[in-house]
């Protein structure tokens, strides 16, 4: 495994992957920048052009891409609360407070670092359990993909934010949602109008285009003037006082990043759940948790170490199994395989040298992504001074076209709208979008996780305590439920002490 | 009078000539009815710059991904697109005729499509989690309980085959739809979510290298792994060459002449040795038939599946 490790290294230095990574990160970074575009776009998008290249110059473009889309997606996100890519959804809460505050190169700063740090320690993880890979796989099966649903589900009721009945109302609807489409387990059809459009149910990337970023565009627009309401302080002190800040807050950092690889390690999640639990999360171990969605840099922290640190994790079934741990990862094995690699238990074992192409690939484009993006820091920050008369249509038409890029389909771009309409009406009747959009991502997978438990165990459901794993994620999630009450009685007792 | 006559059969006669002569025109779509990465997409996008060098003209033949509602958006597309050959679609059998088997509503008709050309097929294979102490189909009817067998779901051809197998050899199946994807179920049994997996030979291949599974019957005419037996040899030969087969099909409608260049086209870029070794190697061999025995292969396919309807739409 050394011998392979120093070759690919030593790929990694010659002139042409150099070129190639370079070009991966500033794609990675325009893709990213823009709302409806993305990391699966963009490599969805450049396949066909791999096709000639030797297999690790095409790693190295992919990695290159892979690691730098979130780091472009937060700076959207902070500078015009628009999610760049949807796992950039939850650094807008409070990102743009702070950008708001003329602190957007601080945000920014911290971003980049978390994005950095979280992605590199992903990729440790990765390495790091390579070798009992599968072992790590064949432990987690529908009846633990089904707990882990629910657990994910059950952080709906901490994030509500302070508004619990609108939080779980809007999850029930991100549950209803969720059941539209073609059911593979039962084979019914539901919901879908009779058209053949919501037969794979409501396509995430439109929907949540909408709900963030069209919502937002509409909501900037009502309120009118700038998005910078206090003097924009972007001067380059600051930029690196919020990557500094990062190691101060280093526990948001560390939990998110764990969050973020174990998240990603599971099919059918991605980084926009990662995101957002790391967040919930953030504010949970919060000495001060009324002050995230104001400003408070931990809730930048928090979502954008998760966000990198995925890929390290989605990698973990991809590249033992071949089982794509997120779409990014879906094309990324068709780019495998268009370069004759075949993506299965034996990918490690054969292509030793191409797979650490790509690891080290991917490593190096967190840093350099990061570097790019504080070195223009200052100047990206001056978009909030624009009018946002003159912002808005430009951002709606980039995110329109981006959806609409994805499968050119008129649909898509008719959805976004809808969702942005919905979206923007659950900006003003305060109702939390966080709590729709983790139930629309995990609901399928809970139902047809449900369901294929049952069917593993004839109909009866004590398959979920029969099998070691799932019986963990249990008293886990019981256990989390249980923490914020058992905080709060706590504090009650500490509160009465002192009176006796 | 005669000279009317004359310019009048000459003038009939232009539009077909010069439109066999025009043929291609512009640039040809060839539609792939899933997300980019999977064999679909490998063999057109392996096919589609071999078919610009033999074509008559050049234009450009695009790979364009349509995937969604399992395959049948791309064809439904596909069906209802200008029949002038500017447009056609690579499609799986017996995939895209498994809906109609099932009682379902489609937007296209096979028996409507111009068949282009059949391109390729993998022959399905079963296989056991290397860990069970299973070796031969009896060691599975000593089981004494249904079989489990996890899929990716109804529609799925895999599914389907999985369901011809239990009929025809006599086992009751439990089925576990639901997994994403042919490597998803088959960990599924590596795991112990199920007894048996039913997949293309070529994908069961890395798992049978790495010791995870254990090959129990093949579906080829000649088993391509030693000391796996055939369904043929085990007494139903009706089964053999029960496999993901892949066609070419265009709009309903396209002329006899367009029809003949499409398929003379496919036909050359199959037999080019250069795209021939390409395609081995990403794990897609092509294996051609012109548009003229097309249609009648797949029915011969079709035909296996048609027998044991009932048991597929029993689900």
């Amino acid at each position: 495994m050394l011998e392979s490790t120093l070759a690919a290294l030593q790929l990694l230095f010659t002139p042409k992957a150099v070129m190639f990574l370079a070009l991966g990160v500033v794609i990675g970074l325009l893709f990213g920048v823009m709302p409806g575009l993305g990391g699966t776009t963009a490599i969805a998008l450049l396949m066909p052009l791999t096709f000639s290249m030797d297999a690790n110059h095409a790693m190295m473009l992919v990695g290159g891409i892979m690691g730098a889309v979130s780091a472009g997606g937060s700076v959207s996100a902070i500078l015009i609360n628009t999610p760049g890519t949807a796992p950039n959804a939850a650094t807008c809460f409070d990102g743009y407070p702070l950008a708001q505050q003329g602190k957007a190169g601080l945000a920014i700063g911290a971003a980049q670092a978390a994005s950095t740090v979280g992605g590199c320690i992903g990729i440790l993880t990765l390495i790091a359990v390579i070798p009992v890979a599968k072992q790590v796989v064949l432990l987690f099966g529908p009846p633990e993909y089904f707990m882990l649903a629910i657990m994910g589900l059950a952080a709906i009721a901490v994030s509500t934010g302070g508004q619990f009945l609108r939080g779980l109302i809007a999850g029930a609807v991100g549950l209803m949602l969720a059941f539209v489409g073609y059911d593979a387990v039962t084979g019914d059809i539901r919901y879908t109008l009779g058209s053949d459009y919501l037969w794979d149910g409501i396509p995430l990337v439109p929907a949540l285009t909408g709900l963030f970023a069209i919502s937002e565009m509409i909501a900037l627009s009502v309120s009118g003037g700038t998005i910078a309401k206090e003097q924009v302080t972007t001067r380059v002190a600051q930029v690196w006082e919020g990557a500094w800040s990062v190691f101060r807050h280093w526990k948001v950092m560390v939990q998110g990043s764990v969050i973020g690889t174990f998240i990603g390690a599971i099919p059918g999640l991605g980084g926009t759940v990662a995101a957002f639990i790391s967040y919930t999360a953030a504010m949970q171990i919060s000495k001060h948790p009324e002050t995230f969605g104001k400003g408070n840099i931990e809730g930048v922290i928090g979502p954008e170490a998760a966000n990198n640190s995925k890929d390290g994790g989605a990698l973990i079934p991809t590249l033992s199994f071949g089982i794509p741990g997120s779409a990014e990862m879906a094309i990324f094995l068709g780019v495998l395989v268009l370069h004759g690699i075949e993506p299965g238990p034996m990918l490690l074992i054969k292509h030793e040298g191409v797979m650490f192409s790509l690891i080290l690939a991917l490593l190096a484009s967190t840093v350099l992504s990061a570097v790019v993006t504080l070195m223009i820091a200052r100047q990206l920050a001056l978009i909030t001074l624009v009018d946002v008369h003159l912002l808005v249509p430009v951002v709606i038409s980039m995110a329109l076209a981006g959806v609409y890029a994805l499968r050119e389909t008129a649909g898509d771009v008719m959805l976004a709208g809808i969702f942005g309409i919905i979206g923007y009406i659950m900006i003003r009747f305060r109702y939390p979008r966080v709590t729709l959009v983790i139930a629309l991502i995990l609901g399928e997978l809970a139902e047809r996780s449900y369901h294929q438990s049952l069917n593993m165990g004839d109909g009866s459901a004590t398959i979920f305590v029969t099998r070691p794993t799932s019986l963990i994620l249990i008293v886990v999630t019981v256990g989390l439920l249980l923490a914020p009450v058992v905080q709060h009685l706590r504090r009650s007792r500490r509160f009465r002490e002192p009176a006796t | 009078m005669l000279r009317l006559v004359l310019a009048a059969a000459v003038a009939a006669t232009l539009p077909v000539t010069t439109a066999w002569a025009q043929f291609p025109t512009r640039n040809i779509e060839f539609l792939i009815p899933f997300g980019p990465g999977g064999g679909f997409d490998r063999t057109v996008r392996l096919l589609a710059p071999y078919m610009e060098q033999a074509l008559p003209k050049k234009v450009e033949v695009l790979p364009k991904n349509v995937p969604g509602a399992g395959g049948r958006r791309a064809l439904a597309t596909v069906f209802r697109a200008k029949p002038d050959g500017h447009m056609i679609s690579i499609m799986n059998s017996p995939g895209a005729a498994i809906p109609a088997l099932l009682g379902e509503k489609v937007e296209y008709d096979l028996n409507k499509f111009t068949w282009v050309a059949k391109v390729g097929a993998e022959d399905y294979m079963i296989g056991v989690s290397a860990k069970s102490s299973i070796r031969t189909l009896d060691d599975l009817k000593k089981l004494g309980r249904p079989l489990k067998i996890p899929t990716t779901g109804f529609g799925s051809t895999a599914y389907a085959a999985a369901a011809v197998f239990a009929e025809a050899f006599g086992f009751k199946a439990e089925h576990i739809p639901g997994y994403k994807g042919t490597n998803d179920y088959i960990v599924g049994i590596v795991r112990g979510d199920g007894d048996i997996a039913v997949a293309p030979v070529s994908t069961f291949k890395q798992f049978v290298e790495s010791g995870a599974i254990r090959p129990l019957v093949t579906f080829e005419e000649k088993t391509s792994m030693p000391g796996v037996r055939t369904v043929a040899e085990l007494g139903h030969p009706q089964l053999s060459g029960l496999a993901v087969e892949r066609y070419v099909v265009a709009p309903p409608g396209v002329s006899a002449n367009v029809l003949k260049i499409l398929s003379d086209t496919i036909g050359r870029a199959a037999s080019n040795p250069e795209l021939k070794a390409k395609a081995e190697k990403s794990g897609e061999p092509l294996d051609f038939i012109p548009a003229s025995g097309a249609r009648a292969a797949f029915d011969k396919a079709l035909a296996v599946y048609e027998k044991y309807k009932t048991a597929i739409a029993r689900k």
